[in-house]
C-alpha cells in the first residue's frame, strides 16, 4: 500500500480505520458468530498478513479472503466516496474490515500477527444467553442447522469432561532400584512387538501409535510430517483408507494400509507395505462409513483413489458387507496366499458392548496379527455431532471386556490389541496398556504439533494451518512437524515410563493387562469393572 | 511401639489378613540332603522376630510307612464345616479311597488354647486307570490328584482347603509362631522318620488375596511340590496372565504360587534345561546379553521373545527355593533386592539356605559340621537333584561343591 501512495504522488492518504462488519443477514442472523475478533489500533502495522493467513468464509465461499479483509477506499475533498476508477487528487482510506462470523477460533492470525494486535475471543454475548437447559451450546447449534450448515462438526465437542480424572493409579509397590541402571532402567516400554507370531511381529519402539487417517483427510505435508515421525520412531504408521501417495514409496515398508468399504486405492504394490489393516468398522462415524467432503476430493487425491473428483466420498455403511464372522479365516488365507505370509494382517473393529467379546474372539480365531478396537471418545472431521454426543463406551471398559474375553478363551498370547479413543495424555495411554492393550492409538495429538486447535473444521478443507487443507498445506514444514511429533511422543513415552516404575514394572509386557489402578467417579460401568476388587 | 493410630483403625500389632498388615518379613529356611529336624527348627527359630506371627513347615519324607498314599491334610473352617465335608473324603466322593484309622493331626489341647480351623489327615489312594481316564481324562496319577485336588479348592473355596496332598510329604501350617506350630502339630514326633528335605516359612503371607481361609499361606504346596518365597513380584499380574495363556490353572493366585507353577511348567511339562529356566525367570541386563556368544544370545533372545515365555519373567523384590519332583531350585531376584544365603556341608551332604546367615551358623552349630556360606548371586539359579534317599545330585549353578571332589589336581 505504502508503494502505490509513493510512486501516485497524487493520491493522499487520509485515515486508517479497523471496521467491524455484521453479516447481512436479517433477525438472530446479525448475531454473528460465537467468537470475537479484536484488532488492536495502536499495535496494527496494516501488513495485512491476516488477510492473506484466514482462510475461513463457509458462510460465503463466493467471498475471496476469510474472516478479514483489507479495503480501500477513495475519497474526494470533503470525503464523498469516488468510484474505485477515479483516482487523480483522491484521498485514500484504508479499511481492515472484520467479519467474525466464520471466526473458528484456530488463532491462526493471532500466532502469525507480527504485532500481537489480534485477540480471538468468545463473544460475550454468546455467552450469556439461554437458560441452563437451552444454553448456548444448544441455540448455537440449532441457528446453524437453520441456517443450512452440516452438522458434521469435526472433532468432538465434549459435553463434559471426560471420565479419565476420576482414575486413580495404584502407586504403593516400593521402587525397585536396578542393579545395571545405566543400561536398563525401571518401566522401560520401548521393547514391544504388534503381533505375536514368532515370523511375522513387527518390533516396536513405542507403544503409543498413531492413528489411522487417510491420505485426502491430511495434507500432502501433513502426511508426510506424520510417516517421518513413525519411521523416527521405530512405529508403523497407519494410513487410512485413502491408499497413500507414490511420493511416500521410500516408507511403505514401514506403513500399514487400511482397506474398507469404499476400496479405494490402485492396489498396486502391496508387497512393499508392512502390512494391512481391513476395516470392519468405525468409530468415527459411530458405525457409519467414511466420508470426504467433495471440496478435499481433488484431481490428485481422486487420481490416487481411482475414483471421480470433487464429490462426496462415501465409505458405505455398513461395513458388515465385506465379512461374516463365519469367512473371516478363509479372507485371512486368501490375504495371507495374496500378500505372502510375513505381511501383518490386522481387523479395525468399532467397540460395541453386546458383542464386542464373540467379535474379538472370532476375529482372534481366524487369525489376525492384531485387532484395533476403537472406543467413544475419538473422533474425525466427518463425524456428525449428534454422533460424537452420543459417543460408544469408553475405551478402557472395551478393552477389559475384549482382554478378558481372549484370556479366557486362551488367545490373548496369539494377538496383539491397540486401543484408540481419546487418550489425551500419557497417564491415559498408561491405563489404556494396563487394562490390556498392547497399544494405544491417537490421531489428533499428533496434530497438534502441526497447528491443530481444535477449530473444528476438517470438514471444509478451509484448515488455515494445512493440517487438513491441501490448498494450504505448504504451511506445514514437514521436517519441523516430524521432530515435533518426535519429541512430543518421546516425552508421552518419558511420562508413562515414570509412572511404569512407579509401579514397579520393568517391561511392557509387565504393564500389559496389569489393572493397578481404580475407578473412583460417577460412572456405574467403570465403578463395576475397576471401581471394585482388590488392585 | 506407639501403636495409637494403628489401634484406633483396628490393626493390632499380631493382626493380619483382613485387618491390615503385620510388622516383620518373611523368614526362609530350607534344609536338603542329611537333615536334622531338632537343629533346623532351632535354626528357624532364631528368625521368630523377623516372623512374628504365621509359620508353615514342610517336611519331605515324614510318613514313611504310608509312602504310597497320598497324604492330604484338609483345613476346614470350623467344626460343623468338617462333619459336612469330611464324607467327601472318608466316603470316596472326591475320586479316591481313603486308607486307614483317623488320626488327629492337631493335639486336641491347642483347639482350646486358641480359635483353630479344624485340621484332619487322610491317606488317599486314587482309583484305577481306566477309572481315572474315565473321570479325569488321565492315565497318571499325578495329573489325577492334581485335579482332583484343584477342584475342590476351587469348590469349597472359603470353607475348606487341601494345603498338603504329596506323596511322603506333610505340610504343616498355622497363623502362629513358630514354638506353637511346632506345639500344635508335635512335629517332633518326625524327627526319627528319613526326612529328605524340611521346609520353613516364618510370617503370614501379605500380598494374599481375599479368598478363602488361609489362603496362600507358605509353603504352598500341591503334591510333592512346594515353595517358600520372600517377595512382592511386580511383575505378578504379567505372570498370571502367562500362566493363563500356558493353561495352568492356578489355585492360590498369589505371586508365590506363581513361581511354583511357573517352575513347574517350564521343568515338568516342558522339560527345560536349568539354565533355560534361569533365561526364562531372571532375564539378562543389557551388558549381561551382550557378553553371552553370539549363538547363546540368539537363543536367549528366542526363547525370551516367546509371547507366554516372557511375561514367566520375575521382576521385583524376591528370594525363593522351590521343591519340583525331585528337584530343588533356589534363587534370588536380578536385582538383589532381597537376601539368600546358602550354605553346604563340607561332606557335601546338606544343604541349607536361609534369609539370614545366621540360620546357617546355628544349623552348623547344632549338627557339628563345618559349612561354607555365600549369598546367592543376584539373577541366577541354583539347582539340585534330590533322591527319595536324601542324596544330593548337583545340577546347576554355584553348588559350593565340596572342595576336594572337584580338586583338579
Amino acid at each position: 500500500m505504502t508503494t502505490a501512495m509513493e510512486t501516485n504522488s497524487t493520491l493522499r492518504l487520509d485515515s486508517r480505520e479497523i471496521v467491524y462488519d455484521r453479516p447481512l443477514k436479517v433477525g438472530i442472523g446479525q448475531m454473528g458468530g460465537p467468537y470475537k475478533v479484536t484488532v488492536d489500533p495502536d499495535k496494527c502495522v496494516w501488513c495485512f498478513t491476516c488477510v492473506y493467513q484466514c482462510t475461513h468464509n463457509i458462510s460465503d465461499k463466493a467471498r475471496k479472503t476469510g474472516v478479514f479483509e483489507g479495503v480501500t477506499v477513495f475519497l474526494d475533498e470533503k470525503k464523498r466516496r469516488l468510484p474505485a476508477t477515479a483516482a487523480e487528487g483522491a484521498f485514500l482510506r484504508q479499511e481492515l474490515r472484520i467479519m467474525d462470523l466464520d471466526c473458528c477460533n484456530c488463532k491462526r492470525c493471532v500466532a502469525m500477527c507480527p504485532t500481537n494486535a489480534i485477540t480471538v475471543d468468545h463473544s460475550p454475548n454468546w455467552d450469556v444467553i439461554g437458560t441452563p437447559e437451552n444454553n448456548a451450546t444448544v441455540i448455537f447449534q440449532n441457528l446453524s442447522r437453520s441456517e443450512g450448515k452440516k452438522m458434521t462438526s469435526s472433532m468432538q465437542e465434549y459435553s463434559q469432561p471426560p471420565d479419565y480424572e476420576d482414575f486413580h493409579i495404584d502407586a504403593s509397590i516400593i521402587l525397585n532400584p536396578q542393579r545395571d541402571n545405566r543400561n536398563e532402567f525401571a518401566g522401560q516400554l520401548s521393547h514391544c512387538y504388534l503381533g505375536k507370531h514368532p515370523e511375522r511381529r513387527h518390533r516396536v519402539h513405542l507403544p503409543v501409535f498413531d492413528s489411522h487417517m487417510s491420505y485426502g483427510s491430511n495434507s500432502h505435508e501433513a502426511m508426510l510430517a506424520r510417516i517421518l515421525a513413525s519411521v523416527e520412531l521405530g512405529r508403523p504408521f497407519f494410513a487410512g483408507e485413502g491408499y497413500l501417495h507414490p511420493d511416500f514409496a521410500p516408507a511403505f515398508k514401514h506403513c500399514i494400509l487400511q482397506f474398507g468399504t469404499g476400496g479405494f486405492g490402485p492396489w498396486v504394490d502391496l508387497d512393499q507395505f508392512l502390512g494391512i489393516s481391513m476395516k470392519y468398522g468405525q468409530d468415527a462415524k459411530k458405525g457409519k462409513g467414511g466420508k470426504l467432503p467433495a471440496p478435499k476430493n481433488d484431481w490428485e487425491i481422486a487420481l490416487i483413489r481411482c475414483i471421480e473428483p470433487y464429490r462426496d466420498v462415501n465409505s458405505p455403511n455398513p461395513q458388515h458387507l465385506q465379512y461374516s464372522i463365519e469367512e473371516l479365516r478363509m479372507r485371512i488365507a486368501s490375504l495371507r496366499a495374496a500378500l505372502g505370509p510375513n505381511k501383518l494382517v490386522g481387523a479395525d473393529i468399532y467397540g460395541t458392548i453386546w458383542n464386542i467379546q464373540h467379535i474379538v474372539v472370532a476375529l482372534a480365531r481366524a487369525g489376525f496379527d492384531y485387532i484395533t478396537l476403537r472406543g467413544g471418545g475419538g473422533g474425525t472431521g466427518a463425524a456428525s455431532i449428534t454422533d460424537l454426543q452420543n459417543r460408544g463406551l469408553n475405551t478402557l471398559y472395551i478393552g477389559k471386556l475384549a482382554h478378558d474375553a481372549l484370556v479366557e478363551e486362551g488367545l490373548r498370547e496369539s494377538v496383539s490389541l491397540i486401543g484408540e479413543g481419546s487418550f489425551l495424555n500419557p497417564k491415559m495411554a498408561l491405563m489404556g496398556l494396563m487394562v490390556g492393550y498392547d497399544f494405544v492409538g491417537t490421531g489428533t495429538r499428533h496434530l497438534i504439533p502441526l497447528g491443530c486447535t481444535m477449530c473444528r473444521r476438517c470438514h471444509t478443507g478451509q484448515c488455515a494451518w494445512g493440517i487438513t487443507s491441501r490448498p494450504w498445506g505448504h504451511r506445514i514444514d514437514p521436517e519441523e512437524g516430524a521432530l515435533r511429533i518426535v519429541n512430543m511422543m518421546k516425552s508421552w513415552k518419558r511420562g508413562m515410563e515414570g509412572l511404569a516404575a512407579g509401579l514397579g514394572f520393568t517391561t511392557h509386557g509387565d504393564v500389559v493387562g496389569s489393572r493397578m489402578f481404580r475407578y473412583h467417579g460417577k460412572n456405574p460401568l467403570l465403578y463395576e469393572a475397576f471401581g471394585k476388587g482388590p488392585f | 511401639m506407639n501403636t495409637g493410630g494403628a489401634a484406633r483403625r483396628g490393626i493390632s500389632p499380631g493382626d493380619c489378613g483382613a485387618n491390615g498388615v503385620g510388622p516383620g518379613a518373611c523368614g526362609l529356611y530350607t534344609a536338603i540332603g542329611e537333615v536334622n529336624l531338632h537343629a533346623a527348627l532351632q535354626a528357624a527359630k532364631t528368625m521368630q522376630e523377623r516372623g512374628t506371627f504365621g509359620a508353615g513347615i514342610l517336611l519331605r519324607g515324614c510318613y514313611p510307612k504310608r509312602k504310597n498314599y497320598f497324604a492330604f491334610h484338609v483345613l476346614f473352617r470350623n467344626r460343623e464345616v468338617a462333619r459336612e465335608l469330611e464324607p467327601l473324603f472318608t466316603e470316596e466322593k472326591v475320586g479316591m479311597r481313603h486308607y486307614g484309622e483317623m488320626e488327629p493331626l492337631v493335639d486336641a489341647e491347642m483347639y482350646r488354647k486358641y480359635d483353630l480351623p479344624e485340621m484332619r489327615r487322610y491317606f488317599m489312594i486314587p482309583p484305577g486307570q481306566d477309572v481315572m481316564l474315565r473321570r479325569k481324562h488321565t492315565d497318571n496319577e499325578y495329573e489325577y490328584v492334581r485335579r482332583v485336588v484343584e477342584e475342590y479348592n476351587q469348590t469349597h473355596m472359603g470353607q475348606s482347603r487341601i494345603f498338603s496332598s504329596g506323596k511322603d510329604v506333610g505340610n504343616f501350617l498355622t497363623a502362629l509362631t513358630l514354638e506353637d506350630t511346632i506345639r500344635a502339630f508335635n512335629l517332633y514326633q518326625y524327627e526319627s522318620a528319613p526326612l529328605t528335605a524340611i521346609m520353613a516359612h516364618m510370617r503370614w503371607p501379605t500380598s494374599i488375596v481375599d479368598t478363602g481361609v488361609w489362603w496362600g499361606a507358605h509353603p504352598i504346596s500341591f503334591l510333592n511340590s512346594a515353595v517358600v518365597h520372600n517377595g512382592d513380584l511386580s511383575s505378578a499380574q504379567s505372570n498370571r496372565q502367562g500362566l493363563e495363556a500356558a493353561g495352568v490353572e492356578r489355585m492360590v493366585g498369589t505371586d508365590s504360587e506363581a513361581i511354583l507353577l511357573e517352575v513347574d511348567d517350564l521343568v515338568t511339562r516342558r522339560g527345560f534345561s536349568m539354565r533355560e529356566v534361569e533365561w526364562v525367570m531372571c532375564q539378562k541386563f543389557p551388558k549381561e546379553l551382550s557378553a553371552l556368544e553370539q549363538d547363546e544370545r540368539r537363543d536367549y533372545l528366542k526363547m525370551v521373545g516367546d509371547p507366554i515365555l516372557s511375561r514367566y519373567k520375575m521382576s521385583g523384590p524376591s528370594s525363593f527355593i522351590a521343591i519340583v519332583g525331585d528337584k530343588v531350585i533356589a534363587g534370588r531376584d536380578r536385582d538383589g533386592l532381597r537376601q539368600l544365603w546358602m550354605g553346604r556341608s563340607d561332606d557335601g551332604k546338606t544343604v541349607i539356605w536361609g534369609s539370614e546367615e545366621k540360620v546357617i551358623y546355628q544349623t552348623a552349630w547344632m549338627v557339628e559340621k563345618r559349612f561354607r556360606a555365600i549369598n546367592c548371586e543376584p539373577g541366577k539359579l541354583v539347582a539340585f537333584e534330590l533322591s527319595g534317599e536324601g542324596k544330593i545330585k548337583d545340577l546347576y549353578g554355584e553348588t559350593l561343591a565340596p572342595r576336594n571332589a572337584e580338586m583338579p589336581i
